[in-house]
């Protein structure tokens, strides 16, 4: 009997010592696991198809980075179900720095509260990292509408209401959501028509089928220029460099703005010195004139953070489309 | 001249190294898997499709048409040196194509047939090159409303195109149509289909579809099929055609670049139809019809052209109107928008490099054609000979590594194997699945168009009938579901069928 609890004893004394050393290796990493990083390929997941703002934003840095460190810095395309297949992938890897998502308003702000069916949640799964960038969206209305101010359009919208038709693309996208937030604010209704991609709802636009756009600036750019759409405003605070005589929709509605933007994240319990790290890192590469003048012609400002000033926004932005969601019952069922 | 213009810059895409490269790739696969009777230029387009991704959109789309037109060259070889048409374009071909080489005028056949083939496809580029801008004008004035009506159009002739019976052609639509609407839906944010699935949110992966139906189906079906016994080869003696082969194949190689060009644009209609008709057609225009089944020259030279032509002009419905007309137009639909290019209109305006270089890439691959086919006769034969027990499993492995390429996960692939087995399944029950694909690529554009129309009218119903073009084109419908119905036609259109196959 006594060999037997003496027995039982040492196991258990054996497995406490495991239990500690295992603790003690588990703390030892957070200690000095920026000393190292990374001394193996770092990979950025984008949850966006090739040759899309974010992935070139994503390989610009990627490009960097491995010249900092020396070590290489992979870029992997994962698309699919609207970013969250990327998402989740990257909120179950290792939380160690390695890997790495670019993540933007729609996959971290707004998919929370549009799909509740999302396996994680964005705003306790992640940590974010540095904004990279953001860009407005333009409003514009067909020529043949007669619409070319923001106060016009507000005063037929209320003059008529429900007569005006909107294009954006998609049920629950950015564009549907920044008109939502746009009609809350003028106080007007407009009819929303969801197109499958911007080329199909460009085609309309252009042709007059559909009255107002809700687009991405680059998009309705090359027709504004030749005047086959009115540009009534961007959705920034600021007027964008390359269209100086639009106003902006801040200038109507003080406090109203829709930035889409980008920025990185890495698992939830990343250490915060390797956060740190790859912040300071990323934001030497956003600092580069070459790489802002480029972005400046698609109307892309681009900008870093620290990790603390990119929660905040994110939260901010998360409680913001969270509550227009709400309000406009976008919810799935 | 704005047509020659456009055709210049158009060359100036297609014959740069790079084009050249991919243009002379896709003819000399196309060549190959028209020779191989058990592959298809559906199949491997499918199976082809993820490679694009790499690709320049303007380099893919000249490789992919590429193996389109040059599987109706491959095909044609075998059936007039072995009898074994590689493609279901070349069965007519294999008619009088085989007895001439039986006569010892092999060589003359396959002239003729590769001299036909390069006339029509030579007429046919410029037809496309005039037809297309002329459509596309008029469709830039197209809303939801006359999109929705042109989709009922296109659904009710891939029915009536399709081969085998009616009722099961209907019924490939609507399955077609289930499977599209599979995903979250764009207009009311509806889990439609989902099953909770994750990865089915954004709905079923189009290349997974078209993979698995045609490609895994196809393997599968012949694999359970006993492996044919060694063909006997004809030798090629004088390759050069006489006098008289000239004489009687010129009118008979126009008559056919003719009627294909015709059929080609047809929606459902393409390389197949087209050139069955050019047989029928030469067999009532000629003073002495009983040399057909013979060896009458006329009776290669027209199906050739004819096939050739149709291929080509088959691409004029999906690029100016962005809906496709046959199942390989489908498949080329599916490899521009995974480029982002939304197929419509639009294209020739916003993208006239690809347009133009895509269509002057046609009379470079046709040129290739000849050069690649007269003088490598010998070589390509000789593929028959390779088993398929080397050839199958190759192909599988290459197609899973292009499923798991398109968006890094083994979903896609699990897919693909669902519907290799569900396409065989549709083989042994004789369902054709061209129909489904169509449905499947034209259903939500249907649904969402209709939506659409109906929301930009204020929920007026009546729009459809009030605005002139949507109405003509919901009478061409109406029309061409009575004539389906209408007994007669239904057994003409069974007749043509069975004759086909």
């Amino acid at each position: 009997m006594t060999t037997r609890r003496t027995l039982i004893r040492t196991f258990a004394r054996l497995g406490l010592a495991v239990l500690a050393s295992g603790a003690l290796a588990g703390a030892a990493p957070v200690v000095a696991a920026a000393a190292g990083f990374p001394d193996r390929p770092v990979t950025i997941v984008v949850p966006f198809p090739p040759a899309g703002p974010p992935d070139l934003l994503a390989r610009a840095i990627g490009e960097h980075l491995s010249k900092a460190w020396g070590q290489p810095v992979l870029v992997e395309n994962k698309p699919g179900a609207n970013g969250v297949v990327a998402t989740q992938f990257v909120a179950n890897a290792q939380a160690d720095g390695y890997t790495i998502l670019v993540g933007s308003v729609a996959t971290h702000a707004m998919n929370r509260a549009l799909r509740p069916d999302l396996p994680f949640d964005t705003l306790t799964a992640f940590e974010p990292v540095t904004q990279l960038g953001f860009t407005p969206m333009l409003i514009t209305a067909h020529p043949s509408t007669g619409i070319t101010t923001i106060v016009q359009l507000v005063e037929k919208a209320k003059a008529e209401p429900e007569s005006i038709t909107y294009a954006s693309v998609g049920q629950g996208s950015a564009a549907h959501l920044a008109a939502e937030l746009f009609q809350a604010a003028a106080g007007i209704r407009l009819v929303h028509v969801p197109y499958d991609g911007i080329a199909q709802a460009s085609l309309d636009l252009i042709s007059g089928q559909v009255d107002l756009g809700f687009s991405n600036v680059v998009n309705m750019l090359p027709y504004v220029k030749d005047g086959k759409s009115n540009a009534l405003a961007v959705t920034d605070t600021t007027r964008a460099a390359i269209l100086p005589d639009v106003p902006t929709l801040a200038e109507a509605y003080p406090g109203i703005d829709v930035r889409l933007w980008w920025g990185i994240f890495t698992p939830a319990g990343t250490p915060s010195d390797v956060v740190d790290k790859l912040s300071a890192e990323i934001n030497v590469a956003l600092k580069d004139k070459v790489l802002i003048d480029k972005w400046a012609e698609s109307a892309t400002t681009i900008v870093g953070s620290t990790p603390a000033d990119f929660k905040a926004l994110v939260n901010a932005d998360a409680e913001k489309w969270g509550k227009v969601i709400k309000d406009a019952n976008i919810v799935a069922q | 001249m704005d047509l020659f213009t456009n055709l210049l810059a158009g060359f100036a895409t297609s014959l740069q190294p790079a084009n050249l490269l991919y243009c002379l790739v896709g003819v000399i696969v196309g060549t190959a898997i028209g020779v191989l009777p058990g592959l298809g230029p559906l199949a491997t387009i499918s199976m082809l499709l993820p490679l694009t991704y790499a690709l320049d959109p303007v380099s893919a789309l000249i490789m992919l048409a590429g193996i389109y037109y040059g599987a109706q060259y491959g095909g044609s070889t075998t059936a007039i040196l072995v009898n074994l048409p590689g493609e279901a374009s070349s069965v007519v071909t294999a008619i009088d194509g085989h007895k001439m080489a039986n006569a010892g005028r092999a060589g003359a056949a396959l002239a003729i047939a590769a001299l036909a083939s390069v006339f029509a496809g030579t007429v046919s580029t410029f037809f496309v090159a005039g037809f297309s801008p002329v459509l596309a004008n008029v469709a830039l004035s197209f809303g939801p409303a006359e999109y929705f009506s042109l989709m009922v159009v296109g659904l009710v002739a891939a029915v009536i195109l399709a081969h085998g019976s009616l009722l099961k052609a209907v019924g490939m639509v609507l399955v077609g149509l289930v499977l599209g609407s599979v995903g979250i839906d764009n207009n009311s944010g509806a889990y439609r289909f989902t099953f909770g699935s994750l990865e089915l949110s954004t709905g079923i992966e189009f290349v997974s579809v078209a993979m698995g139906l045609f490609a895994f189906a196809d393997i599968i079906a012949h694999v359970g099929e006993k492996t044919s016994n060694t063909p006997v080869l004809h030798r090629i003696t004088r390759l050069w055609p006489s006098r008289e082969d000239f004489r009687d194949a010129t009118p008979a190689a126009a008559r056919g670049t003719l009627l294909g060009s015709v059929l080609g644009i047809l929606p459902g209609g393409g390389a197949a139809l087209a050139s069955f008709s050019a047989y029928t057609l030469e067999k009532k225009v000629s003073r002495h019809p009983e040399r057909f089944g013979n060896g009458a020259v006329e009776g290669v030279a027209g199906p050739e052209a004819a096939n050739n032509a149709a291929a080509q002009t088959s691409f004029i419905p999906m690029l100016t109107l962005g809906i496709p007309s046959n199942g390989t137009m489908a498949l080329m639909m599916g490899a521009m928008m995974i480029h982002n290019i939304a197929p419509g209109p639009q294209v020739i305006t916003q993208q006239p490099v690809l347009f133009w270089g895509l269509i002057t890439s046609m009379f470079v691959g046709n040129v290739m054609l000849v050069l690649l086919n007269l003088p490598l006769v010998g070589i390509w034969v000789k593929l028959i000979s390779v088993p398929y027990r080397y050839l199958y499993p190759a192909i599988l492995v290459f197609c899973v590594i292009g499923l798991y390429s398109i968006q890094n996960q083994t979903f896609e692939i699990m897919t693909a194997a669902v519907f290799g087995f569900v396409g065989y399944l549709f083989m042994r029950m004789k369902c054709e699945p061209a129909p489904l694909l169509l449905g499947f690529i034209l259903g939500p554009m249907l649904e969402s168009n209709l939506k659409r129309a109906l929301l930009l009218a204020k929920g007026d119903a009546t729009t459809f009938v009030t605005r002139p073009v949507s109405v003509v084109l919901l009478l061409v419908a109406a029309l061409l579901l009575a004539t389906v119905i209408l007994p007669q036609f239904r057994k003409k259109r069974e007749e043509v069928f069975t004759e086909e196959a």
